[in-house]
């Protein structure tokens, strides 16, 4: 389970999991929409013409890189979400260490090194 | 380069089409990139800190600068793509220009580059008319005005084709890294394992824009070269039409019917093929009379496969000849083989047949045929599944290649020298095999065997004193190898066109040659049995 952290120097943590979650969901949207992009491939080399073979290499790698995007994308949407339930699970341990809940449902969780919670 | 055909059959509006897609994506993923920075959509939290949050923005940061790369790059291919399409639109149209100002009694023959006379016009006035004479020399000059446009066009594509090609390879993402397969490794078996490891997209990319590469390289499986052949296949009989008209518009008769002769052999190239069971693994012009491969039966799956090397003068032109020998050895040895034994029965003529065995000597064919011959037998051991019994069989002037070829480690389990000039070697135990696996014979009327011979030969082994023109005679005992009996036919109407001339021979010496060194395949032969039985590996 991952807790919040405290930043070098003691700079302040502070994360929205719903705010990192509405981020996440487009993220995916976006590598989803990627992965489509990368069916551009349609280009038949013309014997003869070496530019049609370069055409095909280079549509073969622009569609290679995007399906690396979309990869990446969906990689971090997961990470997002991952690091807003992980904001979430720490804030409600923190809670019931306290006794009592530091933040309503969906609300902001900020921890100050050295001060209060909540 | 493109060539005239290549230019004449393009499909610039396809490259158009292209550049758009690609100009449109490239607004899509500056789209998507803005997106992922804006407030609302993808961008991350602005309030949310720490290092979780500064890696996050990294990555997110890395993923829109790439996104932004591409949508350039994308953009700039297209534009280029789109340059060169116009150019290209702008050849052939002037092309078509120069063919519609060809006017009657001529056309213009746009595949070809030539200008032909129109059939039944005024060349149906005797050619031996002030008027006819007048109407060639117009010809001419019509022609040779043609001609410097199809130049001109083709020049100009050429360098528009060069400038774009390198364009595109400027902007390929990731600096080129997946550029495509690249060159393959030297060697069958490492060729073999370079085309498995690509991915289906990168090999059908290969085979339609390097055919050459594909269709050429030893240890690529047969069904991709057979593929890429039949383009270049395609390509040469253009060329070869184009050739033949040409010449017999300049009234070039002889030149004429030695590239009609050599069209009929791809023709026969294409029949075959195209009636199935059978695989083209190499189609170029070389500098002789033309290389051809092409396997009967799957040489990647028979139990047997033979390798034919036909000697002097073969080529496009001699291919129905030796494929009625190729196909002749293969029903022998499958009349031979066990029932579930399949055959496979391979045309090498992967190298420049000398035209004739004086003009052949040690050094040029011979060496460089040997050479292509070994990497093409390592190719068959590669890439065949399973087991597999391998025989080469050398005919004439390919027997010495095949001589040459062997040797230790060489991929072969029977080698057969058939009337052979020398064998390029001094005795069988040079050739890598067991003795009893090297065959030979020659027919008691061949004069083949009568082929004068210098005192010394020289090989890579050294020199030694020579038995026939081309090294030791295999079909002799001292030789060391299998001798077996033939007894040609004398009236094989084909004979004279494989016959080497000899230096020193006679008339009678030449029809005797003719008749009979062409002979072991006809059918009912003990040569064609025992070649079966050879290739079969049922002699014992």
């Amino acid at each position: 389970m991952r807790r919040p952290e405290t930043g070098d120097g003691g700079a302040e943590v502070r994360a929205d999991p719903d705010l990192l979650d509405a981020a996440a969901d487009v993220l995916a949207a976006i590598g989803d929409d990627l992965g489509a992009d990368a069916a551009v491939r349609g280009s038949l080399p013309v014997p003869g013409f070496r530019a049609g073979y370069a055409a095909d290499v280079f549509e073969t790698a622009l569609a290679a890189a995007l399906r690396t995007h979309a990869a990446r994308a969906r990689s971090g949407a997961g990470a997002l979400r991952s690091t807003a339930h992980a904001w979430r699970v720490a804030d409600a341990e923190a809670a019931a260490a306290f006794g009592t809940a530091a933040v309503t449902p969906g609300g902001t969780a900020a921890v100050t090194p050295g001060g209060d919670g909540g | 380069m493109p060539a005239l055909p290549d230019l004449v059959r393009a499909a610039p509006g396809l490259w158009l089409q292209r550049a758009a897609v690609w100009a449109a994506l490239g607004e899509t993923l500056d789209a998507r990139a803005d997106r992922l920075g804006r407030d609302g959509a993808a961008a991350l939290p602005a309030n949310w800190s720490g290092a979780d949050a500064e890696r996050a923005r990294t990555a997110h940061t890395e993923l829109r600068r790439r996104l932004r790369a591409d949508a350039e790059a994308a953009a700039r291919a297209a534009e280029v793509l789109g340059r060169h399409a116009g150019e290209v639109l702008e050849v052939q149209r002037q092309l078509v220009a120069a063919a519609r100002a060809v006017r009657y009694p001529f056309y213009a023959d746009l595949m070809t580059g030539t200008v032909l006379r129109v059939p039944g016009g005024p060349w149906a006035i005797s050619l031996q008319t002030v008027a006819a004479a007048g109407m060639l020399a117009l010809h001419a000059v019509v022609a040779a005005r043609f001609a410097r446009a199809v130049e001109a066009a083709v020049g100009v594509a050429a360098r528009s084709d060069a400038a774009t090609a390198a364009a595109l390879r400027s902007l390929i993402p990731g600096g080129g890294e997946t550029a495509g397969a690249g060159d393959p490794p030297v060697g069958p078996a490492a060729v073999r394992t370079w085309w498995a490891d690509l991915s289906p997209d990168e090999r059908d990319q290969l085979v339609r824009s390097r055919p050459q590469l594909v269709g050429g390289t030893d240890g690529i499986p047969v069904a991709d070269r057979d593929r890429a052949n039949r383009i270049r296949l395609d390509a040469e009989r253009v060329q070869l039409r184009g050739l033949a008209a040409r010449r017999r518009s300049t009234g070039d008769v002889d030149g004429a019917s030695r590239a009609e002769a050599a069209l009929a052999g791809l023709d026969a190239v294409a029949g075959r093929r195209d009636a199935g069971g059978a695989f083209l693994l190499d189609v170029a012009a070389g500098t002789g009379s033309g290389r051809v491969v092409l396997a009967v039966g799957d040489p990647e799956r028979a139990a047997h496969v033979v390798t034919h090397v036909p000697g002097t003068a073969a080529g496009w032109a001699s291919v129905p000849l030796d494929l009625r020998r190729v196909e002749a050895t293969r029903d022998a040895a499958r009349d031979a083989a066990a029932a579930d034994d399949d055959v496979a029965a391979v045309l090498w003529t992967g190298y420049d047949a000398p035209t004739s065995l004086p003009d052949a000597g040690y050094g040029g064919s011979a060496a460089a045929g040997a050479d292509a011959l070994r990497e093409f037998q390592e190719g068959l051991r590669a890439g065949h599944h399973g087991p597999v019994h391998l025989t080469v069989v050398g005919h004439s002037y390919g027997s010495t290649v095949t001589g040459r070829a062997a040797g230790p480690g060489v991929a072969a389990d029977d080698v057969v020298f058939v009337g052979s000039p020398g064998a390029g070697v001094r005795h069988a135990s040079e050739l890598g095999l067991p003795a009893d696996r090297v065959w030979a014979t020659s027919a008691p009327g061949d004069p083949i065997s009568r082929v004068p011979g210098p005192g010394l030969f020289g090989t890579s082994r050294g020199l030694h004193e020579s038995g026939l023109a081309y090294g030791g005679n295999p079909a002799s005992p001292a030789f060391g190898g299998r001798v077996f009996g033939s007894d040609p036919a004398v009236d094989d109407a084909h004979a004279g066109a494989r016959a080497p001339a000899s230096a020193g021979a006679d008339a009678a010496t030449k029809e005797s040659l003719d008749s009979t060194h062409g002979g072991y395949w006809d059918p009912g032969t003990r040569s064609l049995r025992t070649l079966g039985k050879i290739v079969a590996g049922v002699t014992g």
